[in-house]
């Protein structure tokens, strides 16, 4: 068993504690430096073989609350760690997604193709928490060995999985590495609230006219079946009213699609689509549900072209840029 | 008003007399737990209405609501909420049991039976084989599920309604619902990239492995394949059929990968289709649906929804176990069409012709008036 993995690595196997216990050998200017370090290096654009960088890292985006960089990490993190544990024992794995995953999971073999085959099981609603997010068409539970209420996965898969869970523990804090309370970090808090400001600037939305062609094919679709007069959820018409806006469309413009819906009413109507917009109500402006939300609402149409694309605006602007570029 | 539309009014008029009538003596056996936390929504007899989003405090709340309204139709969401009673986006939407739906009307389809009361014990009796089969071959065996995690309800009309009641089951969101029913129906498929297609056979296995190689097996013994391929095709096959059938048995058939990947897996598609489960898809997948209150009767049968023990599905038979009305007296119908012999609760009724006026028990006067096969003359027995 290599040790260099669990080194490189602690908090997989101890958690929170595993910075807590470097941490305590630290002096505290030391301990300042390598954090100012941190942050003035931008350690989150790449990731360090150094285990303590690593965790501090994560600690600092964890503490300030910096949504968008502790997610650009983890993916990176994640990343690295998966094709680094691909070289580990089984039993390495196996400890791995026992921590992340599911403690349930284990190694059992099985007849395939007339070998015993090793393979790892996972609970059934443990796999589907991580799989819905995966588009491709191998990760439906219906082309999974599902047996007596476990999947059974190759070494490959399971890493796949532990990749997307570790992820998301990191993003959502199930995995928390806490830095002591009593270090300040109100200077560092103001540099990285800059630079997360630089990612929530609005997407421009190219000027001019809308191309439906470039469209997304779930909004192809609700779009489509508007205009023929067939009905839609109120999700579906939330999401497609927004959709539209977002691409620069008018009021009524929107409205008249909808007005050839089976239960139009005008009155209703432009309510509705005022509120979205943010003119009536609270004045919130609503935007496009993403990728992940129409999975949820049963709106997404997996398409080939969606590949990476997490939310339909992006899939347009992608789209249109193409078509930009080709044409010239 | 076209005569048609009068004698509907009132039937519903006489029905709902009935149903209030059981309701003031039988609300007791009405079930649901927890009580408060769920959303209610009611069918009314009047206008066709349907009342959402209600709320109620406990059962014997619930229960005199429906005895006072006599409804139609009695519904609870499967799911609960934080406030139940709040518009759809304000619920809080905390877990919900992971509901099936197995339709008799669909199924019996499939084997060219149409529903009518003639036919309606055989159409039920097939749509319990597929939940024993829903039952035993994925929730068990696949998914792992105790018997105790599930229950089976037969709707009071053309179907039986499963619940799974299992912590991490009910906590699962749309998509996971969507993919557990995939499973189950064999929706998207990638029958290609199966070990089945390059000839690996697993009789005795587990999942889809098992079950589609024991469904080749079985479309090729049969011969159900010869009405389904072009000649071409069906020579290809039958020229190999008795070798490839003792080879599946050994667990590899060289003789099964002459095939042409076109016939390999047009077998598998037919393989599919004569293993899936057929459940609603919509159904499950709807995490806020609404579903039939234990006890309460349904408005086109007279029935009342009743748990079924998995064991007794098998000879389950509606017309007797769910039988909520009085057999006595009778009342006077006018048949509106001409109807064959009706099982009902252990009797056979009928012929009947159209126009003929004939006294007949309660209960199968509104189960026959679900089919709109007659009209109820209310013989005074009510006031």
């Amino acid at each position: 068993m290599s040790t260099t993995f669990h080194y490189k690595y602690p908090f997989l196997f101890y958690g929170e504690r595993a910075l807590a216990s470097i941490i305590e050998e630290i002096p505290l200017d030391n301990l300042r430096n390598l954090i100012s370090n941190i942050v003035s290096r931008k350690a989150w654009d790449r990731v360090s073989d150094d285990p303590l960088n690593i965790m501090l890292t994560v600690a600092i985006l964890q503490r300030l609350q910096a949504k968008r960089l502790l997610s650009r990490y983890a993916v990176r993190l994640s990343k690295k760690i998966g094709s680094e544990i691909q070289r580990e024992s089984t039993e390495t794995v196996l400890n791995v997604a026992r921590k992340i995953i599911d403690n349930r999971i284990n190694v059992e073999d099985i007849q395939l193709r007339g070998v015993k085959t090793s393979l790892f099981k996972i609970p059934v609603p443990t796999y589907l928490r991580i799989s819905q997010y995966f588009k491709s068409i191998k990760w439906k539970l219906v082309n999974q060995i599902v047996i007596n209420g476990y999947v059974y996965v190759g070494r490959r898969d399971l890493i796949r999985l532990i990749e997307e869970m570790l992820k998301d523990a990191i993003i959502n804090e199930r995995i928390r590495l806490k830095l002591p309370d009593h270090i300040d970090l109100s200077d560092e808090y103001r540099r990285i609230s800059q630079i997360e400001r630089t990612f929530t600037e609005k997407i421009k939305m190219p000027k001019g006219k809308i191309r439906v062609d470039a469209f997304p094919p779930c909004m192809r679709e609700l779009l489509s079946r508007a205009r023929e007069g067939r009905n839609l959820s109120h999700t579906e018409r939330f999401s497609l009213a927004t959709f539209l806006f977002s691409l620069g469309m008018s009021i009524d413009d929107v409205n008249e699609i909808f007005s050839n819906l089976p239960d139009y009413d005008a009155r209703k109507t432009m309510y509705q689509l005022r509120h979205l917009k943010g003119l009536v109500g609270s004045g919130t402006k609503y935007s496009p549900p993403s990728c992940k939300k129409l999975r949820f609402y049963g709106i997404c149409i997996r398409g080939e072209e969606c590949k990476d694309i997490t939310h339909p605006l992006q899939y347009y602007l992608r789209n249109v840029k193409r078509r930009h570029r080709e044409k010239r | 008003m076209s005569k048609e539309d009068i004698e509907k009014r009132d039937n519903i008029s006489v029905i709902k007399k009935i149903f209030k009538w059981y309701y003031s003596t039988h609300s007791s056996s009405i079930i649901c737990e927890n009580v408060e936390r769920r959303e209610f929504g009611f069918m009314l007899f009047d206008g066709n209405v349907m009342v959402r989003h209600k709320s109620f405090k406990s059962i014997l709340e619930l229960r005199r609501f429906i005895a006072e309204l006599a409804p139609k139709h009695a519904y609870h969401s499967i799911a609960i909420y934080e406030k139940p009673d709040a518009p759809m986006e304000e619920k809080g939407w905390v877990c919900a049991e992971l509901l099936f739906d197995i339709d008799a009307d669909h199924i019996a389809k499939k084997y060219g039976i149409a529903m009518r009361p003639e036919t309606y014990l055989q159409c039920m009796t097939i749509a319990a084989e597929e939940t024993i089969k829903l039952i035993e071959e994925f929730l068990l065996t696949d998914f792992g599920l105790a018997p105790r995690d599930i229950a089976v309800l037969f709707s009071g009309g053309r179907g039986f309604h499963v619940h799974v009641k299992n912590k991490e089951f009910e906590y699962m969101d749309r998509a996971m619902r969507q993919e557990i029913v995939d499973y189950i129906t064999g929706n998207g498929i990638n029958l290609k990239a199966t070990m089945i297609f390059e000839g690996y056979f697993l009789m005795e296995g587990h999942g889809w492995i098992g079950r589609l190689s024991r469904g080749v097996y079985e479309v090729l013994e049969s011969g159900y394949f010869r009405s389904k391929l072009r000649k071409q095709q069906v020579n290809a096959i039958d020229k190999r059929c008795r070798r490839i059938l003792e080879e599946i048995l050994t667990g590899f058939s060289g003789t099964w990968n002459e095939l042409s990947d076109k016939t390999k897996k047009k077998i598998l598609e037919m393989a599919v289709e004569l293993m899936r489960g057929d459940v609603d898809r919509v159904v499950t997948s709807d995490i806020s649906r609404l579903t039939r209150i234990v006890g309460t009767l349904h408005g086109k049968t007279g029935l009342k929804v009743i748990k079924v023990d998995i064991s007794k599905l098998e000879s389950f038979d509606p017309t007797k176990e769910a039988l909520a009305l009085p057999t006595s007296p009778q009342i006077t119908v006018k048949f509106l069409s001409d109807i064959g012999s009706v099982s009902f609760n252990d009797d056979i009724y009928g012929p009947y012709r159209e126009g003929q006026i004939k006294s007949i028990p309660i209960p199968l006067a509104v189960f026959l008036s679900g089919f709109e096969c007659v009209k109820l003359l209310n013989g005074g027995i009510l006031e």
